[in-house]
């Protein structure tokens, strides 16, 4: 048995990107725990290749595939008709009078998860009884084709997760809430063990922007139409299902930590008790860091400025490309760097390609595509982040530490991450200039007030480096979840 | 980001539900127009020859010609099956251009199976030479136009069709008489022959002339007879359902004469029949155009409110309109046919007089009657069946007609004259209840069935993390 078992959603070790790089850190930072990893990814066809060279501390790799729906009809078909009463709790939402019988018949159906019939649960003459019981107490005239769709879709996760064989371990640490945070929750009840949530960026908010840009929900005309905050029936549907299962993940939790302030309050908002909450913030390698701090050559003049992060919409790299004209007209020589993969999004990749021709800058910007960013940080003398959705940017703490101040949206962790967070932590100073996002003007105004003023720059690199240097040290990281993990194992 | 992102892909398919609909009401009647139009041609030929032939030999003609008809529409049934499907699913694909590569390679196919079957099984009829070779090339040419109709149930010339069938009857009339006065039967049947040749020429000209296509030869409809199996089993059951009993009645002692050869009639059974068979089209065609507007309106009402996104209550209303318009239009049918079928009681005995027949017919054909009417029904609901696609209740329902058939003829015969005919009622009876009751079943349940059948198709995105 393993001491840790930690429960991912389409992460690692299957796909590249922040939670998991921050997930290889952990395992591979604490070879004496011996962890399993219980990893929710769609279907199987998303997991043939390992994206990471998994450490073997990490004595087992379970995957549960949420989206899997070859289903094998089985000779004997087994009933368990409580599946269907456990469905419509868990679609009401679960209240805390309700928790009690939700609990029992979790219990019972795990430990009959043998016979956990997918046949059944999606085909059978009950599960169409429950469907459309289920309907006729609702409202009526929605229609009934997406209501069944969305039925079905809504528990086909559920019912993989349920069907699972959840490795046994004293404590389950989930990186996110949603399909993982049920997972881990139902392990705990299970194994009575102990649970640790752990959220990056907030799952509810992640999936509500999704949602609402959800072209395949469907929204009736009228619906559609008014412009208004108010979701439709079913957009509204499958926000209330992620509100629910990070619900369910928050009250099972023994601690449930975040990245900074601003997330952990979006955490209570959605139920988490906030005597469990703690902020544990991401680190970098500070040792790394100084040494390239170190040769940065701080007295030349200064024209360099970087963008670092995907060519995607999300990041606003258009805001980003206006501001470069503003500098440009008034220094000529300044080079700016788009560091960072295009594939992701080629249309926007080209449009922002178009962008830079249009707005004459083909001299002065350079798309550099996937590279390694540390052999650039020497010549960096700005870090620029336009982004209108951030959590904690990774790249702001290494430029941090490398002494190097940053103009970024005011969006995420961004202006704690510049300005300071507690009051011992502002006290050391701004290591950057924040602005509102969407503004190209304010944004070049703070570069070349970085560019030209010599004692500001000085100010502000000096104060990244010791703010880096005292908050966000990745051995600090390390060792804040460890002592977390010493409580309960 | 952590999380899984998804969304659905494709909702549902029922467009092609509604598409499958004209492909197999129009395959019902197919068989029927072209075999009525060939029995008056044999009629023709067998009537106006007499005085010039030896009566055996117009024999053998006559039961050659029936022998090639009846195994063509058992051996080609498969194929005809799943040529529809191929093509209404192609024609919903907006592929109209994969009609004629397909059709090209089932007829490469079926030429070279036939050409085996029937060069071997020519030498069963011991004919000359010359007489089995025209033989094999009518059985292939037979064999062609089966499938070549159902690729033109998609033809928009419909008058063209009609045409060609009187071009190739006509020479093949002709052509029969005139070469069967001066070389007897090799003359006949190579002048029958060359009537049906020309119409293989016409209604293939027909194909490639109405259709847009790719200049290559297709074999993707292959996969179906994997995928569709059971309908290639429906219709392979379903005909056999309709031949077993003739054949057993041809080639039991009893009741058979030999003609020539392999080549064995049944007079006594085979007259009763094909005149029980005649009073049936009116009802097959009553119930084609019904089908084309009062069912056909509402079943599509039907899956169109689905798509339509309706409440659950207005498609549980549209349910019971199909149930609704079914009822009437069986009743409907009941009548008209019931009404055919007492007429043809009463005046079955006048005309045996009229025609010095012998009664011993007669209690055959009074039963024959009710038993065609019987298969008009069947036949119906197995269609209406196919349009939902029940195809295990379909394969249920032929597989009763074709064993039922078998074994109760076998019997009718042991237990005498007057149970000839019995038989055959009683398989069609049986195969009906069978139907009707799977049937009712699933209409009771038609929103359950429709719903659940459907596949979960998920797509699946992982999102990834940004740095």
């Amino acid at each position: 048995m393993s001491d840790i078992c930690l429960v991912l959603e389409g992460t690692y070790p299957y796909v590249q990107g922040g939670v998991s790089s921050w997930v290889h850190k952990i395992v591979s930072d604490m070879p004496d725990i011996r962890f399993s990893v219980l990893s929710i990814m769609p279907t199987p066809a998303d997991t043939k290749v390992e994206r990471y060279v998994v450490p073997g501390n990490v004595e087992s790799i379970i995957n549960i595939y949420v989206h899997d729906h070859h289903f094998r009809p089985r000779f004997f078909k087994t009933k368990i008709s409580r599946l269907f009463e456990f469905f419509e709790m868990f679609y009401r939402g679960i209240s805390q009078a309700s928790r009690g019988d939700m609990e029992r018949f979790l219990l019972d159906l795990i430990r009959h998860r043998d016979q956990l019939d997918l046949v059944h649960a999606f085909s059978s003459r009950e599960f169409w009884k429950a469907v459309t019981s289920l309907y006729e107490k609702g409202d009526t005239t929605i229609s009934f084709l997406d209501y069944f769709w969305n039925y079905r879709f809504t528990f086909l996760p559920i019912m993989q997760i349920l069907k699972a064989r959840l490795p046994p371990a004293p404590l389950y640490h989930t990186i996110s809430t949603g399909y993982a945070g049920v997972a881990c929750a139902l392990a705990k009840i299970k194994f009575n063990s102990h649970m640790i949530v752990t959220e990056h960026g907030i799952y509810t908010k992640e999936r509500r922007i999704e949602i609402a840009q959800a072209s395949w929900i469907y929204e009736r005309e009228t619906e559609y139409v008014r412009a208004t905050e108010e979701l439709g029936y079913f957009k509204d549907w499958w926000t209330r299902y992620f509100g629910v299962m990070s619900k369910l993940a928050y009250s099972y939790a023994d601690s449930i930590t975040t990245l900074y302030e601003g997330n952990r309050q979006l955490q209570m908002e959605d139920g988490a008790d906030p005597k469990k909450t703690s902020i544990i913030s991401n680190g970098v390698d500070i040792g790394e860091f100084r040494e390239i701090a170190k040769n940065r050559d701080k007295s030349r003049k200064r024209k360099t400025i970087a963008f670092i992060g995907r060519i995607v919409p999300i990041k606003d790299v258009k805001t980003l490309i206006k501001a470069c004209k503003i500098i440009v007209q008034q220094m000529d020589d300044v080079k700016i760097f788009l560091i960072g993969p295009q594939e992701e999004e080629s249309q926007y990749y080209q449009d922002c390609m178009m962008l830079v021709k249009m707005l004459g800058l083909e001299n002065n910007v350079i798309f550099t595509g996937h590279v390694e960013i540390k052999d650039y940080y020497p010549d960096i003398d700005i870090v620029v982040l336009t982004s209108i959705s951030e959590a904690q940017p990774l790249v702001l703490l290494e430029a941090a530490a490398c002494g190097i101040p940053a103009v970024a949206s005011d969006v995420g962790s961004c202006r704690e991450t510049l300005l300071g967070a507690t009051a011992d932590d502002k006290a050391l100073g701004p290591s950057g200039i924040v602005c509102p996002f969407h503004s190209p003007i304010e944004t070049a105004e703070a570069a070349l007030r970085l560019l030209t003023d010599d004692d500001l720059y000085r100010a502000m690199s000096d104060a990244g480096q010791a703010r880096a240097e005292r908050y966000y040290d990745d051995a600090d990281m390390v060792n804040a979840y460890r002592n977390l993990y010493e409580k309960y194992i | 980001m952590a999380g899984i992102g998804f969304r659905l892909e494709k909702i549902l398919s029922y467009d092609s539900y509604v598409n499958l609909l004209q492909g197999y009401a129009y395959s019902a009647i197919v068989s029927a127009g072209p075999l009525l139009c060939t029995i008056f041609t044999i009629a023709f030929l067998t009537i106006v020859l007499p005085g010039n032939l030896p009566y055996a030999e117009i024999m053998i003609f006559r039961t050659l010609v029936v022998y090639v008809y009846a195994v063509t529409l058992i051996t080609t049934a498969p194929a005809q099956m799943i040529i529809t499907r191929y093509m209404s699913d192609r024609i919903f694909l907006n592929d109209r251009q994969a009609i004629v590569p397909a059709f090209v390679g089932i007829i490469a196919i079926s030429l070279v199976i036939h050409a085996i079957f029937g060069a071997t099984a020519i030498h069963l009829v011991e004919l000359d030479f010359a007489s089995s070779v025209t033989a094999v090339i009518l059985f292939l040419a037979i064999s062609i136009v089966w499938i070549a109709m159902i690729v033109l149930s998609a033809a928009k010339e419909f008058i063209r069709i009609v045409k060609s069938f009187f071009a190739g009857s006509a020479l093949s009339v002709v052509a029969g008489f005139v070469l069967g006065k001066q070389l007897g039967l090799l003359g006949l049947l190579a002048g029958f022959t060359a009537g049906q040749v020309l119409l293989v020429i016409m209604l293939v000209a027909q194909i490639f002339t109405e259709f847009e296509y790719r200049k290559q030869v297709e074999f993707y409809f292959l996969e179906y007879f994997k995928k569709y199996m059971a309908l290639a089993f429906i219709a392979t059951f379903y005909n056999i359902g309709i031949w077993a009993d003739k054949f057993i009645f041809w080639f039991t002692t009893q009741t058979g004469v030999k003609i020539h050869a392999v080549l064995h009639i049944s007079p006594v059974y085979d007259i009763p029949v094909f005149v029980a068979y005649v009073l049936v089209v009116p009802t097959l065609a009553m119930f084609t155009i019904r089908v084309e507007t009062h069912f056909y309106i509402h079943y599509r009402k039907y899956f169109l409110s689905i798509l339509g996104k309706h409440p659950l209550s207005s498609l549980e209303e549209r349910r019971k309109n199909i149930i609704e318009v079914l009822r009437v239009s069986m009743g409907r049918m009941i009548v008209m046919q019931g009404t055919i079928t007492v007429m043809g009681l009463f005046i079955a005995p006048k005309v045996y007089m009229y025609f010095g027949m012998s009664p011993v017919n007669l209690g055959v054909l009074q039963i024959a009657i009710l038993a065609t009417f019987l298969q008009a029904l069947l036949q119906t609901l197995l269609i209406i069946i196919l349009y939902f696609d029940f195809r295990m209740d379909a394969l249920a329902m032929s597989a009763i007609f074709a064993a039922t058939n078998v074994l109760f003829s076998v019997y009718s015969i042991d237990a005498g004259l007057s149970w000839y005919g019995y038989g055959y009622f009683l398989s069609c009876l049986a195969a009906l209840i069978a139907g009707f009751l799977l049937f009712n079943y699933r209409m009771k349940h038609l929103l359950y069935y429709t719903f659940v059948s459907q596949k979960i198709i998920v797509h699946s995105e992982t999102v990834a993390a940004p740095q």
